[in-house]
């Protein structure tokens, strides 16, 4: 079975497991980028503050020791040495108007010289900056700024670096997960399809992979050994159901024959009737018996599809039909047949034939004696229902019907209890459900492909 | 049409007694073979009118017989008489070449019934065009059925049903084998169906004359009786 990457992600196990992984993985990298991203931030914060208070103080010494005049060279020397390197800084002396003395700076930056202020800025020719400005006499500031795009260019290669290689690593952990997934699918499919295989009636089918120590090796080990013992039983099951018939028939059929032999001896005697009705408890014996293993016979063979055949149940279905049109005719009863022609499907016909006859036997019986009216239907799918207007099954009852030794109120406790029951056996082992619905007034049974699950 | 020469392959002592008394008092010569090799011994070396088998042998199984019987070409009309009487058992053992196929315990009746109709089978008594029986006549090609001249009409089931009368006219055909050679089924309805079904084509055959001709034989089944 092939399956798309999306619908494996959807579908396996495996697959979610390492959309998981991929999942977390991707988070723990978005969480990286961005405390990096934090920290670089920071160093730059403080570096910048550094830098420019240092600046800043080795100003205001020179300011302190040679004046206004000598500040301005000073600042004329530090603008001319433009570092090949790392940031350039901008300068601004100015008067108490605001007026430039000396700098490369054409307007006074708005920070407060009185309280020293410093803050983040945009210069008018849009670099971006740090600046602190300072009051160094009366009437004269100085303001400091510094760019730091080599701090952005750092955290930019760092984000890029961390991305490349986060998704490296997410490549690196899907595939991994991947792998895995596949090839631990592949284990679990080998072993889906040694139960599939056992489904369908291959019952000496083993899981693969048994040998193998793992846990999966493991779980096919326990299902082999379970598997044995279940092909074991089906067999041993069979060989006693012989043997039960065969040990329980021919002593039966001993007595029935002295029986019959008392029965010729006593010509006319009361005796006769009650030896013949004793021997009509041996056939009944006998029925139930057949009965019951026919019913464990179904039930073993259920889902297996081997010694089915494809067959008309059309064809089936009206032979039976057929055979009940003039009984229930005799009855009274007025006996609807409604058959789709051409209905195939894979099957045993006598065991079909005989579910419906033991529906159809079930519905004359619980048919009123007047206005008596039963439906046979048969539609494709294949859909059978057989519908009476008798007095119907109670809800709570409706469950248990289809157990053995369940008889039916509504037909009169009739028959030994196994009919529906074999019906339901016969039923399942071809794929198919039966239940019973309320028809109002009347029981409707209903058998229909079980859905696939 | 007594007088068959039978052999039974039987290891149970008291089975075999039934059976040689049963078939005994309706004429036939009944002998017994106790282990399935002896029983394939003497199928195959002597010329019986019909052999009935068990199925469960210790040596061999009446299943095996069948078939190395069959191997060898020999035609002999076999009646397999088993304990395994479910569906799927006879389905199995008629599938192997048995001809007939009786779960015990069964009624004498019906045993001697079913041996008759399997000689008259194997006889090619029923191979030809018409069957005529009394007053009876069953056109096999045509489909259609006489009486005294006049034409009956049946529907193909009721045809069915009275061809297989027919083609055992004046023997015992028993309701379990109307149900597999009419209708194809090997188990037992609960109800009276066969009962019915019969007695639908006796009103045809037996409505405006003046004699029956569909005669029930309490217990067992039905018998065509000459007019």
């Amino acid at each position: 079975m092939r399956q798309g990457p999306l619908l494996l992600a959807r579908r396996s196990l495996f697959g979610r497991f390492t959309v998981a992984i991929a999942a977390i993985a991707a988070a723990a990298m978005l969480l990286l980028l961005l405390a990096a991203d934090i920290a670089v931030r920071r160093a730059r914060d403080d570096s910048l503050a550094q830098m420019v208070d240092t600046d800043l103080a080795g100003l205001a010494d020179i300011y302190a020791s040679g004046g206004a005049a000598e500040l301005a060279d000073r600042v004329g020397d530090r603008l001319a040495l433009v570092p090949e390197r790392g940031d350039p800084s901008h300068y601004m002396l100015a008067d108490g108007a605001g007026r430039r003395i000396a700098g490369d700076l054409d307007r006074w930056p708005g920070l407060a010289a009185e309280t020293s202020e410093s803050g983040y800025l945009t210069l008018e020719d849009g670099a971006q900056v740090y600046a602190r400005a300072t009051l160094l006499g009366p009437g004269v500031r100085l303001a400091v700024a510094r760019e730091y795009g080599s701090w952005d260019d750092l955290a930019a290669r760092m984000r890029t670096a961390l991305l490349v290689s986060g998704l490296a690593i997410l490549l690196a952990v899907a595939s991994a997960g991947l792998w895995a997934a596949h090839r631990l699918r592949r284990r679990v499919a080998a072993i889906n399809q040694a139960y599939q295989a056992i489904e369908r009636g291959e019952l000496d089918r083993r899981a693969p992979g048994a040998e193998r120590k793992d846990e999966l090796g493991e779980l096919a080990a326990h299902a082999n050994r379970m598997l044995a013992r279940i092909e074991a039983l089906v067999k041993a099951h069979r060989d006693i159901s012989d043997h039960v018939a065969h040990e329980l028939r021919t002593p039966l059929t001993h007595l029935d024959n002295r029986l019959l032999r008392l029965i010729d001896r006593l010509p006319g005697s009361e005796a006769a009737p009650l030896l013949q009705s004793a021997r009509d408890e041996i056939r009944n014996v006998v029925r139930m018996l057949a009965s019951l293993l026919d019913i464990s016979a179904s039930e073993a063979k259920r889902g297996d599809a081997r010694g089915l055949e494809r067959i008309d149940l059309s064809a089936v279905v009206a032979n039976v039909a057929e055979l009940y049109a003039d009984a229930a005719e005799e009855q009274g009863v007025d006996f609807t047949i409604s058959i789709e022609p051409g209905v195939g499907m894979l099957g045993d016909p006598m065991q079909l034939s005989r579910m419906v006859t033991n529906l159809l036997d079930n519905a004359l019986k619980a048919a009123p004696e007047q206005k008596g009216r039963v439906a046979l239907s048969l539609a494709q799918g294949p859909r059978i229902e057989v519908i009476d207007n008798g007095p119907g099954v109670p809800e709570e009852m409706r469950a248990r019907i289809f157990d053995r030794f369940q008889r039916v109120a509504a037909t009169g406790g009739k028959g030994h209890g196994l009919g529906l029951a074999l019906a339901r056996a016969i039923a399942e082992r071809h794929g198919l459900t039966i239940r019973i619905e309320d028809s109002r007034p009347g029981a409707r049974f209903i058998i229909e492909r079980q859905e696939e699950s | 049409m007594g007088g068959m020469h039978i052999l039974h392959v039987e290891d149970d002592a008291e089975a075999a007694g039934a059976v040689a008394e049963q078939l005994g008092r309706a004429g036939d010569q009944v002998e017994w073979a106790a282990t399935g090799g002896e029983g394939l011994r003497r199928a195959a070396a002597e010329a019986y009118d019909l052999v009935i088998l068990d199925r469960m042998l210790p040596d061999m199984g009446g299943l095996e017989i069948v078939a190395r019987l069959r191997e060898v070409g020999n035609p002999v009309p076999v009646l397999m008489l088993s304990a395994l009487g479910r569906s799927d058992d006879r389905i199995e053992g008629l599938d192997s070449g048995v001809d007939d196929y009786l779960a015990k315990p069964y009624e004498p009746a019906e045993l001697v019934a079913r041996v008759r109709a399997l000689h008259r089978r194997a006889a090619g008594m029923a191979h030809s065009a018409v069957i005529l029986f009394g007053d009876l006549e069953c056109h096999l090609k045509a489909r259609t059925a006489y009486r005294q001249g006049r034409h009956i009409p049946l529907s193909p089931k009721e045809f069915t049903l009275f061809r297989y009368l027919m083609e055992n006219a004046g023997e015992v055909v028993t309701r379990d084998m109307l149900l597999r050679h009419v209708w194809n089924l090997n188990f037992d309805p609960q109800t009276n169906v066969i009962d019915v079904n019969v007695g639908r084509l006796r009103r045809k055959l037996e409505d405006g004359f003046e004699t029956p001709v569909v005669e029930t034989v309490w217990g067992l089944g039905f018998r065509l009786a000459a007019a």
